[in-house]
C-alpha cells in the first residue's frame, strides 16, 4: 500500500491534464480517487487504519491548495468548493447524506451566483474559457462521484449537465457534434452489445420512417440492399412457416393462376363442345393415332404455343445466319450468337456421343422448347413456349423447306457476313410469327373452315349423285325408247320385254314364245344399242309357253279382222286343236301368201290350212221381166230366189250387187227408170224373203243393154243379174 | 462498316492456357487457378479491324475446346466451320510444343481453308534466353496457312490481343 504523500506526488507527475492551471485540482482529485480505490482494495483487511489515513491526508491537501491560493480565480473557487464538498462527502459517508445534499444545494447556488457575477463582469470570452475549463473538472467530478455515490452525483449534476450541454450546443454545435460523433458508433455498438432490446426499442419507431426517407432520397438503394436477400428471406420464411407464406401469396398467385386457368378452361370448354364437329372428330382420330388421351390433346391445343425466337444457324460453325426475336418490353432479347454457338455445340456433342446419324429434334426445358429442324448446311431453331402442335411444326418444315430450296446455295456459302444473307429469308421466317399470331384469329374464323368442309362434303355427295342421276336419266331414256320401239313392233307388243341400262350395257330381259320374235326383238334393240354406243346384252329367252287359248284366239281374230279390212280379202278363220283353217277369198295371190305367213307366225298355231279362192263365185240366176213391167213374179222365181238366199248363206263374207239389164227397146230414160224400179222391187222381194238388206246393193242406174249375140227370145234380154263382191268394211 | 461473325477455335493440350488466353482477351482478367474446361465453352468478343477497303466489325465467336489428353482426343465436330484457330502450347512443357503440328493437321483436315496462329503460352515463366532458344526450335512452321508463332502470356497479357487481332485480320 502506498502512502498518501507518495500518492500525491506520483499522481501529480502522472497527471495528463491539458491546462496547467487546473493541474492542482486534478492532482487532488487523482489522490482522492486513488486513495479511495486503494482503500476499497484493502478495506477487508484494515478498515480502521484506512480511516486514520484518510483523516491524516487532509492537512497535505490543504497545504497544496494554499500554495496556489493567490492564483485562484473564480473557477478555481468553484472547483474548490466542489472539491470540499466532495471530500466532506467522502468523509461523512452515508450517515451524513442528508447534510451533503444540503451543502450540495448550497454549492450549486453559489456556483450560479458566481456564474452570474462572472457573466456580468467578465467578457464572453472569459466566460467561455471558464466553461471550457469547467468541463474536465465536471467530468472528473462525475467520474468520482459515479464511483462513490452515484445517486447523489447524478441528482446533482443532471440539471447542470443538461444546461451545460445545451449551452455548448448553442454555441458550437459543430464542435459538439464532432466530439460526440467520435464515440457515437462505438457507444451504440456497446449499447447494442449489452442491451440490444433497448436499442431496438429506441430505434424501432423510426425505422419505418427512416427507410421511407431513404427510399425518397435514393429510390434504388433500399431495393438493391434488400434484393439479394429477398430470395433467402422468402425461402427461410417458407421453411419456418409455410402456411403463412401460402396465405400471403395466395391472393396474388391464386388470381394469376385462376385468370390463366379460366382462359384455358374456356378454351377446353369450347373444344369439348365442338366434340361433334369435324375438328372434334379429327382430334379423336389424332388421339387414337398418337396413343395419347383426347384430354391431353385438348389441353395442349388450349394452352397453345408461343414463338419467342427463330434462329437460322450455320450447321458447322454455329454462326447466326438470320434471327428473329419477339420484342419483349423491358426484357433483353436472347443473346443469339452465344445461344447459336452453344446449340451447335450441343448438337455436335449429341451427334458424336449419343447416336451418330440421328438428329436432335428438340430440347425441352420446363414449359419451353427449342424445336430444331436440320438441313444440309444449316438448321432452324425455333424457341417456343408451350407444346407446338402438328400444324405448326408442319408449317415450320414447309417454310424451312422453301428457304432451303430457294437459298440453299447462298446459305452453304455463308461465311459470317450477314450482308451476304438473301433478304427474302427474313420475311419468310416472319411468316411463322404471323402464323402464330393468327392462331387465335384462325380459331375464330373456324366457321369459314367449317363451311368449306361442309361444302366439300356436299360436293362429295352431290357430284357423284348428279353423275349417277344423269346417267340413270340417260339410261331411263334409252330404256323408254327401247320399250317404245319394242312395243311398236305389233307382234312383240303383247310380250313383256324389259329393257334396262346398266354399266354401259343395254340389257333386254323377257320371254318370247318363238325364235322369230326373239330375233325381231334383238334386231330392234341392237339398233338402239348401237346408236347409244352401248353393249347389247340379250337376255330374251324363247319359251314354248302354252299359249292361253283366249290370247291365241284373240290374236287370230285380230289378224283375221286386220286382213279382212284389206281390199280383196274376205276370210274366215277357224282354230281347232292347234291347227288353223282359213277359208274365204283372197283375190291377190301374193296377198294370200303373206296372210298365210302372218297366221303361221302366231305362236300356238302349229298348222295352217288354207282354203281360199282367188276368184269370187258367180251366180247364174237371173230374174227376167215382162216388157215394160217392173213387177217380179215371185212364184215363178221362187227357186231362183231360194238359190240366191242359199248363196248368201254359203258365202256370208260376200254381198251381192244387183245389176239391171234392159232390152234396149224404148227410150233410154224409160229403160233406166224401169231398171231402177226392177232393182228396187227385186231387193224388196229378197228382203221380204229374209235377206239382210245390208248385204244387197243396187247398181241399176247405169244403162246396160243386153247385147244380143244371136237370135233369141227378146224376153231374155230384160233381167236383173247378181254379182257377188267382197264388201268394204 | 460491315459486321462479320467468325468462329475461331483454341486448340492445344490440357493445361496450356487456352481458357486463360480467352479470358485475358475477352474479359482482360487472369486467374492462377486451374479449372479444366469440360466439353466446350463459347465466348464472344467484338473487335474492329481496318483494312484498305473498309472498317470491319468482327464478331469473334471463340470456341474454347476441352484440351486433349492421352485418353481423350479433341472432338473434331467442334472444329467444323471455324475460320481460324489458335493452337496453344505451354512453353514450360516440351511435349505440348511437340503436339502443335498434330493439332494443326487436325484443324486443317477439317477446315482446309482455315488459318492458324500459334501461341506459345506462359512466356512469363520462362527466362529470356530459354525463350529465345525455344522460339528458335518451335517458332517456324513450313505451312502457308500457319500465320506465325507468338510467345504469349495470359498472366501479363503479352501478345494476347495481338494474336487474336492478327488472326482476325487474316480471316476476313
Amino acid at each position: 500500500m502506498n502512502s498518501s504523500s507518495d500518492n500525491i506526488s506520483s499522481s501529480a507527475q502522472n497527471s495528463d491534464s491539458k491546462s496547467s492551471n487546473i493541474n492542482p485540482i486534478d492532482n487532488l482529485l487523482d489522490v482522492l480517487l486513488d486513495s479511495e480505490s486503494s482503500e476499497s482494495e484493502v478495506s477487508l483487511v484494515q478498515n480502521e487504519t484506512d480511516i486514520d489515513r484518510n483523516s491524516s491526508q487532509y492537512p497535505d491537501i490543504e497545504v497544496e491548495i494554499e500554495e496556489q491560493e493567490q492564483d485562484i480565480t473564480l473557477k478555481q473557487a468553484v472547483e474548490y468548493e466542489a472539491f470540499l464538498r466532495q471530500t466532506t462527502a467522502s468523509e461523512t459517508n452515508e450517515s451524513e447524506k442528508l447534510q451533503i445534499d444540503q451543502t450540495q444545494a448550497g454549492l450549486i447556488e453559489k456556483y450560479a451566483e458566481i456564474l452570474e457575477i462572472e457573466t456580468e463582469s467578465a467578457s464572453t470570452e472569459d466566460l467561455a474559457d471558464a466553461v471550457n475549463n469547467l468541463i474536465p473538472l465536471i467530468v472528473e467530478l462525475l467520474k468520482y462521484k459515479i464511483d462513490d455515490s452515484q445517486e447523489t452525483i447524478l441528482e446533482a449534476v443532471s440539471q447542470i449537465t443538461e444546461q451545460i450541454i445545451e449551452r455548448r450546443f448553442k454555441k458550437e454545435p459543430q464542435k459538439m457534434a464532432a466530439a460526440i460523433a467520435k464515440i457515437l458508433p462505438s457507444a451504440i455498438t456497446e449499447k447494442i452489445h449489452f442491451s440490444p432490446e433497448e436499442i431496438a426499442k429506441a430505434i424501432a419507431p423510426e425505422l419505418a420512417l427512416s427507410i421511407k426517407e431513404q427510399i425518397r432520397l435514393d429510390k434504388n438503394a433500399i431495393s438493391e440492399a434488400l434484393g439479394s436477400e429477398m430470395g433467402k428471406a422468402i425461402k427461410t420464411q417458407i421453411e419456418v412457416e409455410k402456411d403463412a407464406m401460402v396465405d400471403a401469396l395466395y391472393p396474388v398467385i391464386g388470381d394469376t393462376i385462376s385468370k390463366y386457368m379460366v382462359e384455358v378452361v374456356q378454351e377446353i370448354n369450347r373444344k369439348v363442345e365442338s366434340t361433334l364437329s369435324p375438328e372434334g372428330f379429327k382430334r379423336k382420330w389424332q388421339a387414337r393415332l398418337r396413343g395419347v388421351s383426347e384430354a391431353e390433346l385438348i389441353l395442349q391445343e388450349s394452352v397453345g404455343c408461343r414463338v419467342q425466337a427463330i434462329f437460322l444457324i450455320d450447321k458447322d460453325s454455329g454462326l447466326i445466319i438470320q434471327e428473329i426475336q419477339k420484342q419483349n418490353v423491358g426484357k433483353q432479347g436472347l443473346d443469339s450468337d452465344m445461344l447459336a454457338g452453344m446449340l451447335t455445340a450441343i448438337r455436335s456433342f449429341a451427334n458424336d456421343c449419343i447416336v451418330s446419324g440421328s438428329e436432335l429434334d428438340s430440347i425441352d426445358y420446363g414449359n419451353w422448347q427449342i424445336h430444331l429442324e436440320v438441313a444440309g448446311y444449316c438448321y432452324l431453331a425455333v424457341i417456343l413456349k408451350g407444346e407446338p402442335n402438328k400444324n405448326f411444326i408442319a408449317r415450320v418444315r414447309r417454310i424451312f423447306g422453301e428457304i432451303i430450296l430457294d437459298y440453299g446455295d447462298e446459305i452453304s456459302q455463308f461465311e459470317g457476313d450477314l450482308e451476304t444473307v438473301p433478304t427474302p429469308i427474313k420475311p419468310k421466317l416472319e411468316e411463322l410469327f404471323e402464323a402464330e399470331d393468327n392462331l387465335k384469329q384462325k380459331s375464330s374464323s373456324s366457321p369459314t373452315a367449317l363451311l368449306w368442309l361442309l361444302a366439300f362434303i356436299l360436293a362429295l355427295i352431290l357430284i357423284p349423285w348428279g353423275i349417277v342421276s344423269y346417267r340413270s336419266r340417260v339410261a331411263q331414256n334409252i330404256q323408254q325408247v327401247t320399250a317404245i320401239q319394242l312395243d311398236a313392233a305389233p307382234e312383240l307388243s303383247v310380250y313383256r320385254l324389259e329393257p334396262s341400262v346398266k354399266q354401259g350395257k343395254l340389257i333386254v330381259r323377257g320371254r318370247v314364245p318363238s325364235e322369230y320374235l326373239r330375233d325381231r326383238a334383238v334386231a330392234i334393240t341392237q339398233k338402239i344399242a348401237d346408236r347409244h354406243n352401248l353393249q347389247f346384252n340379250n337376255e330374251i329367252i324363247t319359251v314354248n309357253v302354252p299359249v292361253s287359248p283366249s290370247l291365241l284366239t284373240g290374236e287370230i281374230a285380230r289378224l283375221t279382222e286386220l286382213f279382212n279390212q284389206q281390199p280383196g280379202v274376205a276370210i274366215k278363220t277357224n282354230y281347232q286343236s292347234k291347227s288353223l283353217s282359213i277359208r274365204g277369198f283372197i283375190l291377190d295371190k301374193n296377198q294370200q301368201q303373206s296372210i298365210l305367213k302372218a297366221f303361221s307366225r302366231i305362236p300356238g298355231i302349229d298348222r295352217t290350212i288354207i282354203d281360199v279362192a282367188n276368184q269370187l263365185p258367180t251366180i247364174e240366176e237371173r230374174i227376167y221381166f215382162e216388157s215394160a213391167a217392173n213387177r217380179i213374179n215371185v212364184g215363178d222365181n221362187a227357186s231362183k230366189i231360194k238359190s240366191i238366199i242359199e248363196f248368201l248363206d254359203r258365202y256370208p263374207e260376200l254381198n251381192l250387187k244387183l245389176l239391171a239389164i234392159n232390152d234396149g227397146v224404148g227410150s233410154r230414160k224409160i229403160n233406166q227408170n224401169l231398171g231402177m224400179q226392177r232393182c228396187s222391187n227385186f231387193k224388196d222381194a229378197l228382203i221380204a224373203k229374209g235377206v239382210d238388206s245390208s248385204r244387197l246393193i243396187t247398181d241399176c242406174e247405169p244403162y246396160r243393154t243386153f247385147t244380143r249375140q244371136k237370135e233369141g227370145s227378146i224376153q231374155l234380154t230384160r233381167y236383173i243379174e247378181l254379182e257377188p263382191f267382197i264388201p268394204a268394211k | 462498316m460491315s459486321t462479320i461473325t467468325k468462329k475461331i477455335c483454341l486448340l492445344g493440350n490440357f493445361n496450356v492456357g487456352k481458357t486463360s488466353l480467352i479470358r485475358r482477351f475477352v474479359e482482360n482478367k487472369f486467374s492462377d487457378q486451374y479449372l479444366s474446361t469440360v466439353g466446350v465453352k463459347i465466348s464472344r468478343k467484338s473487335i474492329e479491324i481496318e483494312t484498305e477497303l473498309d472498317l470491319h466489325q468482327i464478331n469473334l465467336m471463340v470456341w474454347d475446346l476441352e484440351g486433349n489428353t492421352k485418353f481423350k482426343p479433341i472432338t473434331p465436330s467442334y472444329l467444323k466451320g471455324a475460320s481460324g484457330s489458335i493452337i496453344v502450347a505451354d512453353l514450360t512443357r516440351v511435349s505440348t510444343l511437340e503436339n502443335i503440328n498434330q493439332h494443326a493437321d487436325l484443324f486443317l483436315k477439317i477446315n482446309p481453308q482455315g488459318t492458324i496462329a500459334i501461341a506459345l503460352n506462359k512466356a512469363d515463366l520462362v527466362p529470356q534466353e530459354k525463350l529465345d532458344r525455344l522460339l528458335e526450335n518451335y517458332g517456324c512452321y513450313d505451312n502457308s496457312q500457319i500465320l506465325s508463332t507468338y510467345p504469349t502470356s495470359a498472366k501479363t497479357g503479352d501478345n494476347v490481343a495481338e494474336i487474336f487481332r492478327k488472326l482476325s485480320y487474316s480471316i476476313i
